[in-house]
């Protein structure tokens, strides 16, 4: 019973030490595609988990795209984002989230190495939205500076 | 006074048995040691597993309070999702929101993986807008973590959308509450408080260790049901692990029993075998150090208290190496003292020189080797020939240092490889290894003309002195170390009469040797006569010669010696010996003895005859024997009369003075005296004048050839008239024949005496034969 007890903790204790650190969300783990997004995507404004944020509290009206298949979502969302994947996303499913051209639009994917809301925003830009901004730091950015998600 | 302090009781502890208990102390001591020590180690351990049962405690315990984060971060997102929670806050009407409560406890209800305590919903300035509790009260609902609200308040920007929570106490009560943002904004916040302690019970499965909580105060909360109340300190453990608010207040204290028990047994059945080593290692030392004292300490002791005692009864003692006793050569003091021992015994202490056992040994050993390797070595037997008298005339001391001084003349001449030894009072003997006759007895002449040429001076005296060697040859023919050691005693005897300050050299069938072996044998036969009564008495008659001889006839009363196989001895044969050994002396008192007492017990025996008695110069020389002859004569009640005494000249010569005193008293008593073996010696007739003597003894050699030697015929006349001349009767001996006797009829000796006349017979039977026998007279 000790023994095993004993046992038990040698074997705790490597693998504390083992471990390089806490393991990473699921979420993040899933994309394993080497695609790396863009730094930049011209006609489209990146920007960061803060500038999301502002964005958010200044411009009531901005709607926030989930370029993501619909199934990551069930690990959890940005709050108030529309789910609308890259394969999905075209002029005509655009224009059915947006009312005009000019209405902001954010998209945002699991992360930097997601490519999903890269190929979006170039879309919003080639349908040829003028107020497109991209989170490319996506979920990925979002979990890490712990902002919460909804499901 | 018999009471012994503790230091001598100590003294006399024997050695074994103080080893016995110093060992068994330190054994005793180091089982004690052992069991300190598995105390000590048993502590240990016991530490270091309640520091591993903790830090499982404490593992475990984060873990659960994670997985409590976690759940409830999402019950938290599923209630400010709900539409009247949003509408509440969007509205900031707080009366709509107390009408929430309802909704509220549904999440009481489902959240059956938490226990929530209370919700509360916060407006954008983290004021609260709507609250709900478990029990319903306003207070528990409001009031708990108040201290979290109040952080959450303080945070600006996009903090305020993270997540934040706490472990805190309330009224001794730990709760778990979160902050969550309502909307990106954010337009409100969800704050949760939980009580914590509904998933630390999961605790006891996850470690499947008894677990209990309790609060900061000490009150339980939970103890599981195989909890241990009556712990065994020795046998298990308690972990205790305390969780604390943000700013270090207790919050709750887990704790958890570990079992300790198999471990704790193979502990003790550790400590047990060690123990049983440890005595089984402590009565192994004690019979090794038992062994070992016994072989290093106390078997050379014995070893050498009994050569000791050995060497106090004059025994040989052996040399160590021959015990084979290695291990005194580890004891330097031991050794030491045996050296001691061993040099005491065998060095003569007067001179430093070898003493007789030293000497002993040496020629035993070279005996041995001349045997083996057919060597030839020499033995010198020295002998002083004037120590007696410095001893005498100066005194014992004088001749202490006389020996001393010779010594050191000694050793100069001595190889380092020879053995001098000083064997007796003034006895020396040389052992010379690897030496020819020839060469030890030029070396023996070396040492005689050494010691010659020594001069002794002692209180302004001068004194020579002089020694006199045997040397013997030792070989494999020389028969065994006595044997060669008499011999040499006999050499050195040879070389003192030989006119002492001599070497005799000992060759091969050396007839003076030889003849003193025989002497020697001859003493002994005689020491033991003397001492076993072996000697008889015989008589042979002296008779007239004439009827009309005026003179009687007497009795000579002789000696025989008896052998041990029954043979007679005449005394002809032994005398000689008997007078170089001196024991003349003592045969002539055994013989007067004798007789005296054998005519005391026979008064009517042969009533009017006389008696001779053969004296010998030494006798005569004594002045006790006078008193001893008195004495017997005396004590037996003879007549002096009938005795008469027998002397020779040169026994007279001896001590004259004495001899001639020895005469008149004894003739004042009315002995007579005859001078024997008249003719030979000097024939002094200034002896015959002042000795004062009655009968003159013609010496038998003249009697025996006074048939065929003219001259012996006149001198016997010419005897037979100084007789006539001095009135003294004059007596013939050895008469043999019928002719010799009638030839000293012509001449006229007065009586005659020899075989013709009767053989000598025992004194015993003399009655019988004298009557058978006819020849009484001369006719």
């Amino acid at each position: 019973m000790a023994e095993s007890r004993k046992f038990n903790v040698l074997v705790l204790a490597g693998w504390l030490f083992a471990a390089p650190g806490p393991a990473l969300p699921a979420a993040d783990v899933l994309q394993t595609s080497p695609v790396v997004s863009p730094e930049q995507i011209s006609g489209v404004r990146r920007v960061d988990a803060e500038g999301l944020l502002d964005l958010v509290a200044q411009i009531d009206d901005l709607t926030l795209i989930d370029a993501r298949i619909e199934s990551d979502r069930k690990n959890g969302y940005i709050e108030n984002s529309i789910s609308l994947p890259d394969i999905r996303t075209d002029c005509e499913s655009l224009a059915r989230q947006l009312p005009s051209l000019d209405h902001p639009v954010a998209f945002y994917c699991n992360g930097p190495r997601c490519g999903r809301s890269a190929t979006s925003a170039k879309a919003a830009v080639q349908c040829g939205y003028n107020q497109v901004y991209w989170f490319r730091g996506g979920i990925e950015e979002w979990t890490e500076k712990q902002y919460p998600l909804v499901r | 006074m018999n009471i012994a302090n503790p230091k001598t009781r100590l003294r006399r502890l024997p050695l074994k048995r103080g080893l016995d208990v110093t060992i068994l102390s330190m054994g005793l001591f180091t089982i004690a040691l052992i069991m300190l020590t598995g105390e000590a180690y048993r502590r240990l351990a016991v530490d270091n597993q309640q520091q591993s049962l903790a830090t499982v405690v404490a593992i475990e315990t984060d873990e659960v309070l994670q997985t409590l984060a976690e759940k409830s971060r999402q019950l938290g997102l599923d209630i400010q999702q709900h539409p009247d929670v949003r509408n509440a806050v969007h509205n900031h009407g707080s009366t709509s929101v107390h009408s929430l409560t309802e909704q509220f406890k549904r999440f009481f209800v489902t959240a059956s993986v938490l226990k929530l305590e209370a919700i509360r919903i916060l407006d954008s300035d983290f004021r609260t807008l709507a609250f709900a509790s478990r029990t319903g009260s306003a207070e528990t609902a409001t009031a708990r973590c108040d201290r979290l609200q109040q952080d959450a308040a303080k945070r600006t920007g996009h903090e305020r959308l993270r997540a934040l929570s706490r472990l805190c106490a309330y009224h001794g009560k730990a709760y778990y509450a979160q902050i969550l943002p309502i909307g990106l904004r954010p337009d409100g916040y969800v704050m949760l408080v939980i009580d914590p302690a509904h998933n630390l019970v999961q605790l006891e499965q996850r470690m499947k260790l008894p677990v209990a909580l309790y609060q900061p105060d000490q009150r339980l909360l939970y103890r599981s049901e195989n909890w241990d109340k009556n712990i065994d300190p020795r046998a298990s453990l308690e972990a205790e692990y305390r969780l604390t608010g943000d700013d270090g207040e207790p919050v709750l204290d887990i704790r958890a029993q570990g079992d300790f028990r198999s471990f704790y047994e193979r502990l003790v059945q550790l400590q047990h075998l060690i123990v049983l080593l440890a005595v089984i290692a402590t009565l192994l030392t004690m019979i090794a150090a038992r062994y070992v004292t016994r072989k290093i300490v106390l078997e050379p002791l014995h070893y050498i208290s009994s050569q000791l005692r050995r060497t106090g009864t004059g025994r040989r003692i052996s040399d160590l190496s021959e015990q084979n006793i290695i291990a005194v050569h580890e004891f330097a003091e031991l050794q030491e003292l045996y050296s001691a021992l061993h040099e005491m015994a065998l060095t003569d202490p007067l001179t430093q020189l070898p003493n007789r056992l030293h000497f002993e040994r040496r020629l035993e050993n070279m005996f041995e080797s001349a045997c083996t390797n057919n060597e030839t070595h020499a033995l010198c037997y020295l002998d002083l020939d004037q120590f007696k008298v410095v001893n005498d005339s100066c005194g014992h001391s004088a001749g202490d240092l006389l020996l001393q001084q010779l010594a050191g003349v000694f050793r100069q001449h001595i190889r380092s490889v020879d053995l001098f030894a000083r064997i007796g009072g003034d006895e020396f003997a040389l052992l010379l290894e690897h030496c020819s006759p020839a060469g030890a007895e030029r070396i023996a002449n070396q040492l005689r003309s050494a010691v010659q040429d020594f001069r002794f001076f002692w209180q302004g005296r001068c004194f020579t002195v002089g020694v006199s060697i045997g040397v013997v040859p030792v070989q494999a023919t020389s028969g065994s170390a006595s044997r060669i050691m008499s011999l040499a005693d006999a050499s050195c005897y040879v070389a003192k009469q030989q006119g002492r300050n001599r070497v005799h050299l000992c060759k091969e069938s050396d007839t003076r040797i030889e003849a003193y072996d025989a002497d020697i044998r001859w003493a002994a036969r005689l020491q033991q006569a003397l001492s076993e009564d072996g000697f008889e008495l015989f008589c042979q008659p002296v008779l007239a010669c004439a009827h009309r001889q005026p003179h009687a006839g007497f009795l000579e009363i002789l000696v025989w010696l008896r052998d041990p196989d029954g043979e007679l001895i005449a005394p002809g044969e032994f005398l000689c010996v008997a007078e170089r050994y001196g024991l003349v002396p003592v045969i002539d008192r055994w013989v007067l003895a004798r007789a005296l007492s054998w005519l005391q017990d026979k008064p009517c025996l042969n009533p009017g005859t006389r008696y001779s008695f053969n004296l010998s110069g030494y006798s005569l020389a004594d002045d006790d024997f006078l008193n001893f002859v008195i004495d017997r004569i005396d004590s037996s009640g003879i007549d002096p009369e009938l005795l008469a005494f027998e002397i020779t000249e040169s026994g007279a010569a001896l001590n004259f003075t004495r001899t001639l005193k020895f005469i008149s008293v004894l003739k004042g008593m009315g002995c007579c005296f005859i001078l024997d073996d008249f003719g030979t010696g000097l024939s002094s007739f200034t002896y015959l004048q002042s000795l004062n003597i009655d009968y003159l003894k013609i010496d038998g050699q003249f009697v025996n050839k006074v048939l065929r030697s003219d001259v012996d015929l006149r001198v016997l006349d010419a005897i037979v008239q100084l007789g006539r001349s001095l009135q003294i009767t004059t007596i013939a001996e050895c008469v043999e024949s019928e002719l010799v006797f009638r030839k000293l009829q012509q001449l006229g000796v007065d009586l005659a005496q020899g075989y013709y006349l009767q053989a000598p017979v025992p004194l015993e039977t003399y009655r019988h034969k004298i009557h058978g026998t006819p020849a009484i007279s001369c006719e």
